[in-house]
């Protein structure tokens, strides 16, 4: 009996190192989130001067003399561009601004018409230029005064 | 070598009956029990990792639930019936080499089906599971799931893009 249980210690004393390695384990995983730079404009805000304009004209002002926005954000990412109001208001019935607006992804060369609800890409570093012109159709009977509104292009990822 | 160790203590076992029935012959009464309780050894192995996916910079939390197929799982293997503690090591934030965004980390168990919709939610780091796989056998399995929100922050932001990570451990071990 007694020899019995020796051997049994000596089996188990045998491989101790065995026993401890299945006792306890570990493993990883990697948490991760993709983010996207934030989109911003350099100037959020610019004025388009149509001046004095007689009625019965329209008046006329091209992109590259327009009011100049540059985007940034998240290199080479799609964008959607959308374009939103454009009343003007004032002394008489309201007149519509109707935007004229190229894109180009360095700014210097490459300009292309960009349209409401359209897709734009965003250069490899990040940017994009905008230009805004338009035209106003004034009405010969419209009553003289000053007329203002707002006009709003924005951006955001395609598809987040 | 488990499966070795646990052969080594089965004849160690075995042993100690035979002696106790030789002795019977040779003896008057006088019975020695013998009882050895093998644990099966003890795995943990990550089934899957927790990906947030792709969010914009200052737009707030972005949570994963415990029920998507973006959550991270681990998978305990061991004994039936056996308790295991568990203890996890969140990261606390994540980061891109360059700027780091907050994690708040969520666990949730099941000890007898890979099911996440009836999971035991775990608001501590460490825990105790029993091993209940519905056989015995090799489906002595423990299931964690780990998932949570980060926070992008408010806009406007300057964090930066790309991919932010960390890493999150699971230890476990029989008391």
């Amino acid at each position: 009996m007694r020899r019995i249980f020796v051997v049994a210690a000596a089996a188990v004393l045998a491989f101790p190192a065995v026993v401890q390695a299945q006792s306890s384990a570990s493993a990883n995983l990697t948490v991760s989130a993709d983010v996207i730079k934030a989109l911003t404009f350099s100037a959020t805000t610019a004025t388009l001067p149509f001046n004095q304009r007689a009625a019965g004209t329209t008046a006329t002002i091209s992109p590259s003399a327009g009011a100049t926005f540059t985007a940034d954000g998240q290199a080479s990412q799609a964008v959607t561009v959308t374009f939103s109001g454009g009343s003007l208001t004032g002394t008489g019935p309201a007149l519509t601004f109707t935007p004229n607006v190229e894109g180009s992804s360095n700014g210097t060369s490459g300009w292309g018409a960009v349209t409401h609800n359209g897709s734009i890409n965003l250069s490899g570093a990040g940017t994009y230029f905008f230009r805004v012109g338009g035209s106003i159709t004034i009405p010969s009977n419209q009553t003289a005064g000053t007329y203002s509104g707002t006009w709003t292009l924005q951006i955001a990822y395609t598809g987040l | 070598m488990g499966r070795g160790a646990a052969a080594i203590l089965f004849i160690a076992g075995v042993l100690a009956l035979a002696a106790g029935d030789a002795r019977g012959q040779a003896m008057s009464g006088g019975h020695l029990g013998v009882e050895v309780h093998v644990a099966n050894g003890l795995s943990v192995f990550r089934e899957r990792h927790l990906s947030f996916g792709s969010a914009v910079a200052g737009t707030g939390i972005h949570a994963v639930p415990v029920t998507s197929p973006q959550a991270g799982l681990f998978r305990i293997w061991g004994s039936n019936n056996a308790f295991v503690d568990v203890t996890l090591s969140p990261p606390a934030t994540l980061s891109n080499g360059t700027h780091t965004i907050p994690y708040a980390w969520a666990a949730a168990s099941h000890n007898s089906a890979d099911d996440p919709a009836t999971a035991t939610v775990r608001t501590t780091t460490t825990f105790q599971v029993r091993q209940q796989g519905a056989v015995a056998g090799p489906n002595n399995n423990s299931w964690v799931w780990v998932y949570g929100s980060v926070n992008l922050g408010a806009s406007p932001s300057t964090l930066s893009g790309g991919s932010y990570t960390g890493v999150f451990t699971i230890s476990v071990a029989y008391p």
